[in-house]
């Protein structure tokens, strides 16, 4: 148990009588690249709002390195080293990116709640450190409300990364960005120390493929498939539900050379 | 002690707080249907309410009134309660776009001109409203004597309510406004004009407010903090009796009304805070209030 | 480039807040009248009672109709310590600025955990209670006569300063200590936290931010200092304070103007207190004594041609800058609906 940073335990979430996950049980190893996939619908991030805490469950229960934290609201998980980013791009919109990174970076290397002085040295140099990670350190002045789609993108997983987690949920991180972003996107997360986990829902399938070294199919709430990219690739029940026909297939692998 | 004996020793306590609960109902029905309709607290709400007494002292007169003067006084509320209705209406359609709270600040500066509106025109004096003679004078209950007039207004008042409810919960135009209250963008996705839903619903809820003023004259009489003191009892409706709800601010109105008035008499001091406690209590522990409808369950 | 800008324009309103800080001190110096002492005694207070309430709605998104009251409760209770206990000033300014804060304290617990709207009603609520209850507890604050302390307040024992420009410093050390306070509040690292609660408090929560804890801290350092608006607001004699200061009108009053100096501009917030002294007190006369009137309708204007307040005349020429004052602009409002329609 111990080993694993995230285990799933028979979760659900049902609201009245539409089942938004149904009977979710998944354990993910420390340092693993765990990609979740499913077309939409499927209750992808539903299933990542009650691992963050952001929502109850109707059932199941969610343990966190070995701890069941299933009663816990989504700060205290984010203080046991869960971090997450938001499907649609959620950032602080009157500060500005450095300020934005600044309220991760306090987290864990100041001290927040002080209420007389300025931020640390550390905190603001970490800051600058993760905006140069993604490419934003030249902006790091303007208002983040005034940024483009991809570059919010960007901040988010800038500030995803800011508190250092040890567990990262990724929702849809690559939706809206061009393929350089997509690409730099990629490096980042290759770049990530090993013992990090990440969790990543994807529409990109490259993505998908080049990071995970497992995947899970969610299809109406729940999981039809898990196993690593070859197994999922091969897999015919996957290939019905998600991957359809052979014309859409190639529908999917023009996707990440139109956007962005 | 003899709880039938209670009963009819306090009747008239309790036939006032029944009259002033279905009065409450007027002003607080139209309060938190607009709120669960439009996600906006209307807070010139009170303003409406206060423009009906002093309409009704004005037109109907302060110390005799007939049926003619009394009941032009009641058009006119009706149709001033329009015109305001839709005054409201034109003045936040620039405001949409700009976020449930800046309209909840221009209906803070409309109450506060209106309220300085009518300290202008009618002075800083406390006036009285007359009700017209026939129902002037009283009747004897449980060997009491109680005005007709609070008869009257339960009678009224209790048609009102029968008629909102009835509109509202077996109508198909009710039925629309539950939707839209429910979730307007489906309501949107059929084709119906959420607007013009709106601003029928809106202009109601004027009428009902300006109009529940004008009834209240010779009960409560005119002062200038009548509108404030209203709105807020009508907040405490709105919270206690769920949004959106007619049934449970029908409820709500009744319990705050009768509170208010045998807090009067039993528990003199603390009153007003039973009020305040409740409504508190409700927020904290069960938002969506004692009738909750949908929309107030997802806010 | 834009940072150098930021910085210019910074330092060009540090300028300005400086200089008129300057001339408000030396007031008694430079020839002002009784009359002018007393009105601007009130504009520190009401300026002061202008910054707590933009705390807590400018800068974390806490829109008050309740501080109004608290200010009136920390005027009470250096009244009451006056008539009662002692003529020492700075222990009648104690007495304001803890019970400001207690009762902060007691009625904020709940309000912190309502959502944005319910809130406005449930301190609308709380402010009315509080008016309420200063005038039913007649047998303490004499109902709607109001309350005077009877005599002026002292710093050495013994030595009563009955000059009102004496008074005034006093006034305007207060306030000066109080602002200052609250201005290093919003530029320390809890101020930002304040913004991004404001901003986007779901996000703050999944950076591992106890936001309900956040918002209560700074709800109750905000009643204390309303509490010490309060006292500000009984300093010169007659030393009186009535309930119709603690009314719904004064609250939506000073929550207007607030809004229209600019949400997450201190001195906005003090420029609009000013013009609510000017128009009440000092012009009303010119107005045919429609000041309220004249005020009520400045603001309703206001709320629609300036959206983010006078602050905002001068954002236009720095856009793309972020500044320390943090003014909420679109983002505020934006966030009200549910954050994440869970549709995946």
């Amino acid at each position: 148990m111990t080993d694993h940073a995230l285990v799933l335990d028979g979760l659900g979430k049902r609201y009245g009588s539409v089942v938004a996950v149904d009977d979710v049980s998944l354990e993910v190893r420390q340092g693993a690249r765990h990609a979740i996939i499913g077309p939409n619908g499927a209750g992808k991030s539903t299933l990542f709002a009650l691992i963050a805490g952001t929502i109850r469950p109707t059932s199941g229960r969610v343990h966190l390195f070995g701890e069941d934290v299933t009663g816990l609201p989504d700060h205290r998980r984010a203080r046991r080293g869960l971090a997450k980013t938001f499907q649609r791009s959620s950032v602080f919109g009157s500060m500005s990116l450095l300020q934005n990174v600044l309220l991760g970076a306090e987290r864990r290397h100041g001290g927040p709640a002080r209420v007389v002085g300025r931020h640390t040295r550390k905190a603001v140099e970490a800051a600058q450190a993760h905006l140069n990670r993604v490419g934003l350190l030249d902006r790091a002045e303007v208002r983040a409300d005034l940024l483009s789609h991809g570059e919010r993108r960007q901040l988010e997983v800038a500030l995803a990364l800011a508190v250092e987690p040890r567990v990262l949920l990724f929702d849809e991180p690559t939706a809206g960005m061009s393929a350089a972003e997509t690409d730099r996107f990629v490096e980042i997360v290759e770049a990530l120390p090993r013992d990090i986990t990440v969790l990543i829902i994807e529409h990109d399938l490259d993505v998908v493929f080049t990071l995970a070294d497992r995947v899970t199919v969610l299809h109406l709430g729940a999981v039809i498939a898990d196993g690593s990219p070859d197994d999922i690739r091969a897999s015919e029940l996957v290939q019905q539900t998600y991957l359809g026909t052979p014309a859409e297939q190639a529908l999917v692998h023009d996707d990440s050379e139109v956007s962005g | 002690m003899n709880p039938l004996g209670w009963l009819a020793d306090n009747s008239g306590v309790i036939l006032n707080g029944v009259a002033m609960g279905l009065l409450l109902f007027m002003m607080a029905v139209g309060l938190s249907i607009v709120f669960g309709l439009l996600d906006v607290l209307n807070l010139a709400h009170g303003a409406f309410f206060l423009i009906g007494s002093y309409v009704g002292y004005r037109v109907a007169g302060e110390t005799t009134a007939t049926w003619g003067s009394f009941l032009l006084a009641l058009l006119v509320a009706v149709v001033l309660g329009a015109l305001i209705g839709v005054g409201l209406m034109l003045l936040t359609r620039p405001l949409l776009s700009r976020g449930h709270l800046d309209q909840a600040l221009l209906t803070l500066g409309l109450a506060l001109v209106i309220g300085e509106l009518l300290l202008l025109f009618f002075g800083r004096n406390d006036h009285a409203m007359a009700a017209p003679p026939e129902l002037a004078g009283s009747v004897e209950i449980f060997d009491a004597k109680y005005p007709v007039y609070r008869l009257a207004v339960i009678v009224f008042g209790a048609f009102v309510a029968a008629v909102v409810w009835y509109v509202f919960e077996r109508t198909s135009a009710g039925a629309l406004v539950r939707a839209t209250v429910a979730d307007s963008d489906m309501v949107k996705a059929i084709g119906i004009d959420v607007r013009k839903v709106s601003a029928v619903t809106f202009v109601l809820a004027t009428v009902l407010a300006v109009t529940g003023g004008v009834l209240s004259g010779p009960i409560k009489g005119v002062t200038s903090g009548l509108g404030d003191e209203t709105l807020l009892l009508a907040l405490v409706v709105i919270v206690i009796g769920g949004l959106g709800s007619v049934v449970g601010t029908l409820v709500a109105s009744l319990l705050i009304g009768l509170v208010q008035n045998l807090g009067v008499i039993l528990m003199p001091e603390i009153g007003s805070f039973l009020l305040f406690g409740a409504m508190a209590l409700v927020i904290t522990f069960r938002p969506q209030g004692l009738f909750p409808t949908v929309a107030a369950v997802e806010r | 480039m834009s940072a150098a800008l930021t910085l210019v324009l910074e330092r060009r309103t540090a300028l300005v807040s400086g200089v008129v800080l300057v001339v408000l001190a030396l007031a008694p110096l430079l020839g002002a009248s009784l009359y002018t002492i007393v009105i601007l005694t009130s504009v520190l207070a009401y300026a002061l009672l202008a910054m707590s309430i933009n705390l807590v709605a400018g800068y974390t998104g806490l829109l008050t109709l309740c501080h109004a009251a608290y200010a009136g409760v920390g005027a009470y209770a250096s009244v009451l310590v006056a008539r009662h206990l002692t003529h020492n000033g700075m222990i009648q300014l104690l007495a304001g600025v803890v019970m400001g804060a207690a009762v902060a304290a007691l009625t904020g617990w709940i309000a912190v955990r309502a959502s944005k709207t319910f809130f406005l009603m449930l301190s609308l609520a709380i402010g009315e209670l509080l008016h309420i209850l200063a005038v039913q507890w007649s047998s303490v604050t004499k109902g709607d006569n109001g309350l005077s302390a009877g005599a002026p307040l002292e710093l050495v024992p013994g030595s009563p300063i009955s000059l009102a420009g004496y008074v005034y410093w006093v006034a305007f050390g207060v306030f000066a200590v109080f602002a200052g306070l609250t201005l290093l509040v919003t530029r320390s690292p809890f101020g930002s936290a304040l913004r991004g609660i404001r901003d986007n408090e779901p996000r703050m929560r999944a950076l591992g931010y106890p936001t309900s804890l956040y918002k209560y801290g700074v709800w109750i350092f905000s009643g204390g200092v309303a509490g010490a608006a309060g006292w500000i607001m009984t300093a010169q004699l007659p030393r009186f304070i009535a309930p119709a200061q603690m009314s719904f009108h004064f609250a939506g009053l000073m929550l207007l103007a607030v809004t229209l100096g600019g949400l997450g501009s201190m001195w906005g917030s003090c420029v609009a207190a000013a013009l609510i002294v000017l128009m009440q007190d000092v012009v009303s006369q010119d107005l045919g004594g429609q000041g309220p009137l004249a005020l009520g309708l400045i603001f309703v204007i206001g709320v629609y041609v300036l959206p983010r307040g006078l602050a905002g005349i001068g954002r236009r020429a720095r856009r793309s800058a972020a500044g320390h004052d943090g003014s909420p602009g679109r983002a505020a409002g934006a966030h009200d609906e549910i954050e994440e329609k869970v549709t995946a």
